[in-house]
Order: structure tokens, then C-alpha cells, then sequence
């Protein structure tokens, strides 16, 4: 009994540092991924509110992210 | 009874073979090599004492090049003379003024008149500046060739005449997501119509066309799949041309063609060869996957070669009267150019 119980213990543990682990490296990819749509976005002047599919500070076929930005690369799903 | 059991088989058979026989449209194209590096016949261009963004796209008119600077804080379009790569004049200012421009995108040409037609993403309306106005008079102002809706608009287009334009539709979602579709486009009505044929198996349709009157088609090529569909005109297949990564279907995971252009007898698709779309470098910066090389092929959809310029290319235009690609890279030099003369 009690060794199934430091088991569940255990896995809980490590399953939830796996899940923070992820959470953090995400959050850290999602930081990089606002801040090229804020430089994408500064050229023009306008304030994000929603842009789902995320532009890139780079030549592209255009994206759209709050208007219609020509040429810059839409990041992607 | 033996017969009609005999004549079931037959057709059995007869069926099975129709469906296990490919249709005409549909080219498969595993083996592209027959790859030519062309780096060194690529020829820096320095356009002269021009400073110019990341950001640029080119055009050709008569023997003008056309540079559009979508970054530029001033004059957005700087005219060169095609053969000397001279510059002649810098038009056009950023701004929400008369004649002024504040979100500049794509620019279209009608070689009947000389006239450059521009989008303004922030007027939501495309302009006609004749290009010789545009050179002698320094205060000349356009006129409206269309008025655009803000959220289903044409971002690239084909002039075919003043009530028909062959192009590319983006159409904005309620969550701010897009389609693209290639349409039939009235600019006197702003009514679009979107071409009959799509292939089934697209899921984020992200293309680069061009359209030849002279041929009656249209070509597609898809940004995240290895495809390139042609099509007549009024929207009827004619063929669809599969590259060796078509089974890969991973969403916009990896990128293949970027930009395609008719060039005299030939069709030249720039091509990423299924690079990763962005990817994160050692320090967590993101990078996108350029294209080096140019796909040639026969207007059916045949390949010819592969064109290895060894080099990341951002688009191109072709310069018909010298018969040769203006490149527009993304590393030093900025322009080039490659003569086709020997090459295709």
C-alpha cells in the first residue's frame, strides 16, 4: 500500500514538472513569436489586438494581422 | 446466364482499370535532375545611391524596372532604366494625402497604356499612375481604377482589361484567419468569381499565380505543398503538376514554391525544396526557409531544369525585352540578375 502510493506520488510529480517544463519553454517560444509581430506591425503604426495566424518581420507573400500587411511573411499555424 | 456472367466480369475488370489509370491531368515528377549551378552567371546590379529596405518587390514596364520599397518612409517606387539599371526618378510619397500612399501593396501593370496600377491597403482602393506622368510631373496625381473592401480584397492581380482582372483574392474570416482563392475580378463592380477548378486535397491554400492571355491559363503554385496546378482562363484544369514531397501534407510546416512568373515559352517557379517553413536558430531567433533555385518548365507543365543560384531569393520579375530575371535576394547583393539567353 504504501509503495503504490509514493509510486502515484512520483508519476504525479513528474508529470507535472513535464507539464511546467513545456509551459515555460511555450511561453518562451510565444514571447519570440509577439515580439516579431510587434516589429512586423510597428512599421505601420497599429496596436495588436488579434492575429491568429502571426506575421514575421520578413519578405513574404503578406499576412494578415489586424489589416492587410503586404509582402510580410505570415508566420503559420 | 453464362454470358451475362462473363459480360459482369468484364466490366469488373474494365472499371478496375479505369480508376488504377492516372487521367491525363495529373503529372508526377519524382526525379527534377537535371540541376544547373548558375551562381556564378548570376550579376550583382547596384542601383546607384538608393537605399532601400528589406522589404521590396519589383516590376517591369516597357524598359523600366520598378522598385516598390513598402518600408520606405518617403518616395515608395524608384524607377531604373532596364538595361543600364540607371536611376530616372523616385515617385510616390507615404502618406494619406492626394496621390499619397499609406499602405502600399501590389502593383500591376497595363502595358496597353503604361500605366502602374497600386494598391493602397490603407485607402482600400487601387490607383492608376501612367508612368510617364509619373517621371515628367513631379506634382501628378492618379485616379481610382477600383475601390477594395477591406476584408476581401485582391492582393496580387493580373490586368487583363478595364472590367476583368485575373487574381488573387484574400478573404478574412471572423477570427481574423484568411483564404486565398484565384478569382475572376470585375474592378469596375469590385464582384469577384473564383476560378471552378481547387484541388480537394488543399487545406491552407497559400499560392503564387500568373496568368498568360496569350496561352488562355493561369498557374498556381502552393506555398506549403508541392504542387503547381494549370489552369485555362475560365477555370478549367488542365494539368496538376506533383513534386517528389506531395505525400508530406504537414500543414505550413515546410515551404516549396514562393513565386512563379510566365517567362516567353516557359513557366519559372522559384522553389524551397521543402525547407523548413521558420526555424529557430541556436539563439532562439527565427528564420524562414528561401528558395535557391528556379524551376523551369515547358507551359504543359513539363519539366525542363532546375536552376541553382546558390543563393536565398526573396521574388523576381522577368524582364522580357532583355530576356532575363531580375532576382531580389536576401543577402548581398540585394539585386541581381540572370540572363537566360544560354540557360533556358
Amino acid at each position: 500500500m504504501k509503495k503504490l502510493f509514493i509510486s502515484i506520488v512520483l508519476l504525479t510529480g513528474l508529470s507535472m514538472s513535464i507539464v511546467l517544463c513545456n509551459k515555460i519553454q511555450n511561453d518562451d517560444y510565444m514571447s519570440k513569436f509577439v515580439l516579431v509581430n510587434v516589429e512586423a506591425l510597428s512599421a505601420d503604426g497599429e496596436v495588436i489586438t488579434d492575429c491568429p495566424n502571426g506575421c514575421l518581420d520578413e519578405a513574404g507573400e503578406g499576412c494578415w494581422c489586424n489589416g492587410w500587411h503586404p509582402y510580410i511573411k505570415e508566420y503559420g499555424t | 446466364m453464362k454470358l451475362m456472367k462473363k459480360i459482369s466480369w468484364l466490366l469488373f475488370v474494365a472499371f478496375f482499370l479505369s480508376c488504377a489509370q492516372k487521367p491525363d491531368t495529373e503529372k508526377f515528377q519524382k526525379n527534377r535532375e537535371n540541376i544547373l549551378n548558375v551562381k556564378n552567371k548570376v550579376v550583382a546590379i547596384n542601383f546607384e545611391n538608393i537605399m532601400l529596405s528589406n522589404i521590396v518587390r519589383c516590376y517591369l514596364l516597357d524598359n523600366y524596372i520598378i522598385i516598390s520599397d513598402l518600408r520606405s518612409s518617403n518616395k515608395l517606387i524608384h524607377i531604373f532604366d532596364s538595361t543600364s539599371f540607371k536611376h530616372i526618378v523616385s515617385s510616390i510619397d507615404k502618406g494619406r494625402g492626394p496621390g499619397e500612399i499609406i499602405n502600399m501593396g501590389y502593383i500591376a501593370i497595363d502595358k496597353q497604356k503604361n500605366n502602374l496600377l497600386v494598391s493602397d491597403h490603407g485607402k482600400n482602393a487601387v490607383f492608376t499612375y501612367n508612368i510617364d506622368s509619373l517621371i515628367l510631373n513631379p506634382s501628378y496625381l492618379p485616379s481610382i481604377f477600383m475601390e477594395m473592401r477591406k476584408k476581401q480584397f485582391p492582393s496580387e492581380y493580373k490586368y487583363i482589361n478595364d472590367s476583368l482582372l485575373i487574381g488573387k483574392m484574400i478573404i478574412v474570416s471572423s477570427s481574423g484567419s484568411f483564404d486565398e482563392d484565384i478569382c475572376r475580378i470585375n474592378p469596375k463592380t469590385g464582384e469577384y468569381k473564383p476560378m471552378k477548378y481547387s484541388h480537394k486535397k488543399i487545406d491552407v491554400k497559400r499560392v503564387s499565380f500568373d496568368a498568360s492571355t496569350e496561352d488562355n491559363i493561369y498557374v498556381e503554385c502552393y506555398n506549403y505543398y508541392d504542387l503547381m496546378s494549370i489552369c485555362t482562363l475560365d477555370g478549367k484544369l488542365k494539368y496538376n503538376i506533383y513534386g517528389k514531397y506531395w505525400n508530406r501534407q504537414d500543414g505550413q510546416k515546410y515551404t516549396y514554391y514562393n513565386a512563379v512568373a510566365f517567362c516567353n515559352d516557359k513557366i519559372i517557379a522559384l522553389y524551397a525544396d521543402g525547407k523548413d517553413n521558420v526555424y529557430k536558430g541556436n539563439n532562439g531567433e527565427l528564420f524562414v526557409g528561401r528558395p535557391t533555385k528556379l524551376l523551369v518548365f515547358e507551359k504543359n507543365g513539363d519539366y525542363v531544369k532546375t536552376l541553382d543560384i546558390g543563393m536565398k531569393i526573396n521574388s523576381f520579375c522577368f524582364d522580357q525585352t532583355n530576356n532575363r530575371l531580375i532576382l531580389v535576394l536576401d543577402e548581398e547583393p540585394q539585386f541581381a540578375y540572370l540572363d537566360l539567353n544560354e540557360l533556358v
